[in-house]
């Protein structure tokens, strides 16, 4: 018994960490999984087991795949220009020395902004009549745009507030790794005769593998989530062309008062964040193995 | 390496056009924040106020308890880092330097939260915070981050590359677990530990859903709730005053990174976020 | 050690200012529906301290929950959490849902000891048919009510005098008909080239089912049954309806397609449009802000004048003390008393719910200066109750998403009422 507790002392480091992972993480999975079976609603104020049901009703609810698709454009449109500009910009401004806290916080300062608060700066910016962006493209001779209200553009707003939400967060995290780039391999390329372009292409790129990997896990986890900006600009609409997952869940569990459904919603988007982990560390494993060596 | 003329040019026009842009939206924020609602109706665009209204601060000071939110947010902040941190550091203490039987699954435990937010698993949450007597309380609106799996991966990373020279010295000494983290491993990890810590508070100063979902009365309330409640009525938006509380709740973390300007751009410098 | 104390003291700080003082008053939790920002918050509060003053022992703790979605939200979340607010304002529509997750008191005992009958003719007859439930019990009391209205920029009707009465129509007054509504938006529609310099109407998004249910009664129609389970939405009358709105907007492009609710009054503030339906909620607003003279009229007509009345009813809950039963009926009755919902009326625009606060001198002095805001009064005569439904949420949701859709030209005007009929029949059912 002696050696077993000794064995296991070090436990005492981690145990309190893991005890509020398993409340707070791990056991909700696991009761929304349980929830996702039952039907729970403000019709059946008590739990009932009914199998698929609620999966089946959301495969055959035209809302739910269009909230997929979304999701699915929210996430893959926000990320790839998010990151490739931030990288951008992270070169430039480490080339540049001068006025560059001034550059880093006029792109940074955004991250800082709570999301509510920018939500509530942007409904403004979009406002069809007072806001600054119509009021600019009328200047410049080019309709006005419904913005939020309407369904063709309202998604792609959302996403050109977050775009400039999160650039800056990228933005440092790219110029932390340009800073393990030491300069005379630069150098020694522009001996070579290589331009600016080839000089990147060839050496900064490769070498920032390992922070555009963490980039891209964080702008995931960044964009799966999106809830706030949809809550107050949009409420998911009009007609839930800018509905995403999350606010998905939200609106039924809170608003519908459907358990039920927001569990099943719940379960299936924690699949798909976990294949996502499974992908991730099925392609880039050796890697992050080698680093938590 | 030398640079051409046109080069340098190109570049810095590049960044100031960028900063411009970035940079515009808040102006707007700022002007519209001290004009009055007449001025806001003229479609002409006018970035300096005609007058400068500073009376909508007090004014949104009087339309809701704007104090005490920021109280509670405060509050609300300094809580889930001390916590963090008294947390994270001994995890990744055991994770960068000890060795027990289930660390590896362990530490993908903690990894793995990192890709599951509580924005995700909001419902059960709820019903957890429901059934703790959470609801309605600030340390309801603490606990669901305490344990921070981003944390604790940063920290064991640069816990790792503190040289085992110095850990047998210190062993020498007669210096235990914590003797060492706390003479040893702290000191020489400072930049990481701030940098964690500043991105700790943006990030919770600027929770939402989380406190949206369970505080309902204004003596729990944060920043950001207050401020959600301004927005949508039946009588229409109120954009100067909108502004001003906008502004007003933007303000605080932007004084405070600008404070820390140089430590925070250093700290992240040198430390970065190692993927 | 400094890093160590600051985290003590920090730790020792939080656990100090969570614990919360209780009062040994009766303290009532009121969920009410108004951003925090408006002026309405300051009359509620002026109200509910006056309330205080006169009742020592009761202590009232408004909570602003925002718009009426978000207080339903907030409402529902609390009963189910097993914490239910003490009385609360909740959007009409949502009675039955509260009924069905069995969470309000009926309040007849109460009115019987006010003298029943004689009590409620004191409050508009209209106001109250959405108070009642199912079974014959009232449950709700009328307080924030509404309206949707017609108003109209009575400068703008002079500017084009010349381009009305070229079309036979007299710029001194407001459409009647819809055949009106249609001709007069055209002749106040603005453009310059391609583009609109001023719209002649808007009918604002959001809050559309709520019009939507208007012109449906105008049109001799309505979206449900009062038994709350049948529902109506897909009616010849009501597909003409829509195709006039579509019509508005796709084909004579005289009203902007689905305008933001909270927009729409700064955009006739804003002389943006020159006529617009809104809730009589905004009268106040503009009232204090608009530079130009602006009329208030009934909204035109097709078969006849119609509206479904709007707003937000006093509700009491159950699983609460029944001292807290009894302080929120006092509360109810204070501020639907002749001096209180006159009060409330002149501050926001919002119709007074009792009868008598139109006798008193402060009103008709006010109404004197303001004639506007006896319109919507005055169209009472023909308003109906609004629509109810359990899951009003989720009916709402499908009202609004296939309405906008038809608007946005993504389906038709006859798909989206098939749809939108089909959609409420599937959330009833669940």
């Amino acid at each position: 018994m002696k050696r077993l507790i000794f064995k296991f002392r070090y436990y005492l480091f981690i145990l309190p960490g893991l005890i509020f992972l398993g409340v707070f993480t791990y056991y909700p999975i696991i009761w929304a999984t349980d929830l996702s079976f039952k039907r729970w609603n403000l019709l059946c104020p008590k739990p009932k087991f009914v199998g698929l049901e609620n999966y089946i009703k959301l495969i055959h609810n035209d809302v739910f795949w269009l909230v997929l698709k979304n999701t699915a454009i929210f996430v893959t449109v926000s990320i790839f220009p998010t990151m490739f500009f931030a990288m951008v910009l992270a070169i430039l401004i480490d080339e540049r020395m001068k006025g560059r806290v001034y550059y880093i916080y006029s792109i940074f300062y955004p991250t800082l902004i709570p999301m509510a608060a920018a939500a509530m700066l942007w409904v403004y910016i979009y406002s069809p009549n007072l806001g600054i962006l119509n009021i600019l493209l009328a200047k410049i001779g080019l309709p006005k745009l419904g913005w939020l209200g309407s369904s063709k553009t309202s998604l792609w707003a959302l996403i050109i507030m977050t775009f400039w939400k999160n650039l800056g967060f990228f933005m440092l995290i790219y110029l932390a790794g340009l800073q393990n780039i030491s300069k005379d391999l630069y150098e020694a390329a522009y001996l070579d005769g290589a331009g600016w372009w080839k000089r990147h292409y060839k050496i900064t790129f490769p070498l920032l593998g390992p922070t555009t990997l963490f980039v891209f896990i964080t702008a995931i986890i960044l964009t799966f989530r999106v809830f706030d900006q949809i809550n107050l600009m949009t409420e998911g609409g009009p007609g839930n062309s800018s509905n995403v997952i999350v606010y998905y869940i939200f609106e039924n569990g809170f608003k519908f008062i459907d358990m039920g459904i927001a569990s099943a919603l719940t379960t299936i988007l924690v699949g798909v964040l976990l294949i996502l982990v499974l992908i991730i560390f099925g392609i880039f494993g050796k890697r992050i193995t080698y680093e938590m060596e | 390496m030398k640079e051409r003329k046109y080069e340098i040019l190109l570049k810095s026009l590049t960044l100031h056009i960028v900063s411009f842009i970035m940079i515009l939206p808040f102006v707007w924020l700022v002007s519209t924040a001290l004009k009055s609602p007449e001025e806001v109706f003229t479609q002409h665009l006018t970035l300096l106020p005609k007058k400068f209204m500073w009376s909508n601060f007090p004014a949104i000071m009087k339309a809701a308890p704007f104090d005490i939110y920021l109280l509670n947010t405060v509050i609300v902040c300094a809580g889930i880092l001390a916590i963090q941190l008294i947390l994270v550091i001994p995890a990744a203490y055991a994770f960068a330097r000890l060795n027990f039987p289930g660390k590896g699954f362990t530490f993908i435990l903690f990894v793995i939260q990192i890709m599951l937010p509580l924005e995700a698993i909001i419902i059960p949450n709820y019903l957890i915070a429901k059934a703790l007597g959470l609801l309605n309380t600030r340390i309801g609106l603490i606990l669901p981050f305490v344990a921070s799996g981003f944390g604790t991966f940063q920290l064991r990373q640069t816990f790792k590359q503190i040289p085992a020279s110095l850990e047998d010295a210190a062993r020498i000494d007669g210096a235990g677990h914590f003797r060492f983290i706390w003479y040893v491993l702290i000191p020489l990890s400072k930049p990481t530990i701030i940098t964690f810590s500043l991105i700790s508070i943006a990030t919770h100063w600027n929770d939402y859903f989380w406190p949206l979902i369970i505080t309902e009365v204004d003596r729990v309330r944060t920043l950001t709730i207050g401020l959600g409640m301004f927005l949508q009525q039946e009588s229409g938006s109120d954009w100067t005053l909108l502004m001003a509380a906008t502004l007003y709740v933007c303000l605080p973390i932007i004084v405070l990174f600008l404070i820390l300007q140089r430590t925070f751009i250093k700290s992240f410098l040198t430390s970065g976020i190692k993927g | 050690m400094k890093l160590f104390k600051i985290t003590l003291i920090l730790v020792a700080l939080i656990f100090v200012l969570t614990p919360i003082a209780h009062a040994k008053k009766v303290t009532l939790k009121f969920y009410y529906p108004v951003g925090v920002s408006g002026p309405l918050v300051k009359v509620i509060n002026g109200m509910v301290a006056k309330f205080e003053k006169q009742n020592p022992d009761i202590d009232i703790e408004p909570i602003y929950a925002g718009n009426y979605n978000q207080t339903m939200q907030k409402v529902q979340t609390a009963v189910m959490g097993g914490n239910p607010p003490d009385v609360a304002v909740v959007e009409i529509s949502e009675l039955y849902s509260l009924l069905a997750m069995d969470a309000i008191i009926p309040l007849d005992k109460y009115i019987n000891k006010e003298g029943g009958k004689e009590f409620l003719n004191n409050f508009f007859k209209a106001f109250l048919g959405n108070a009642y439930g199912t079974d014959g019990k009232i449950y709700g009391f009328p307080f924030q009510r509404s309206t949707p209205v017609f108003y109209w920029n009575k400068d703008m009707f002079k500017r084009a005098a010349d381009k009305l009465k070229a079309k036979g129509l007299d710029p001194n007054r407001a459409p009647i008909t819809w055949d009106e509504l249609v001709e007069y938006s055209k002749a106040l529609t603005i453009r310059k080239g391609d583009k609109v310099k001023q719209y002649g109407l808007i009918i604002p998004g959001g809050w559309n089912d709520w019009i939507f249910e208007a012109f449906a009664r105008q049109n001799g129609s309505q979206l449900m049954l009062a038994d709350g389970k049948t529902v109506t939405f897909d009616t010849p009358e009501n597909l003409e309806a829509l195709k006039l709105w579509v019509d508005l907007m796709r084909k004579y492009k005289t009203c902007p397609v689905l305008r933001p609710w909270n927009i729409t009054p700064d955009d006739f503030i804003g002389e943006v449009t020159a006529m617009m339906y809104y809730s009589t909620g905004g009268m106040a607003k503009i009232r204090k802000t608009a530079k130009f003279n602006f009329g208030v009229a009934f909204m035109p007509k097709k078969k006849q004048f119609g509206t479904p009345v709007g707003g937000g009813d006093f509700h009491i809950f159950k699983k609460i003390p029944k001292s807290h039963q009894d302080a929120a009926w006092k509360f109810i009755k204070f501020m639907t008393n002749p001096e209180m919902a006159g009060y409330w009326s002149r501050e926001s625009g919002y119709i007074a719910v009792n009868k008598k606060s139109y006798q008193q001198p402060e009103m008709i002095a006010f109404l004197k200066k303001y004639p506007q805001m006896t319109v919507a009064r005055d169209q009472l005569k023909y308003a109906y109750p609004k629509m109810m439904a359990v899951n009003y949420q989720k009916i709402r949701n499908a009202m609004t998403t296939n309405l906008d859709a038809a608007l946005e030209g993504t389906k038709t005007p006859e798909q989206a009422l098939k749809d939108a009929q089909r959609e409420m029949e599937e959330a009833l059912k669940q």
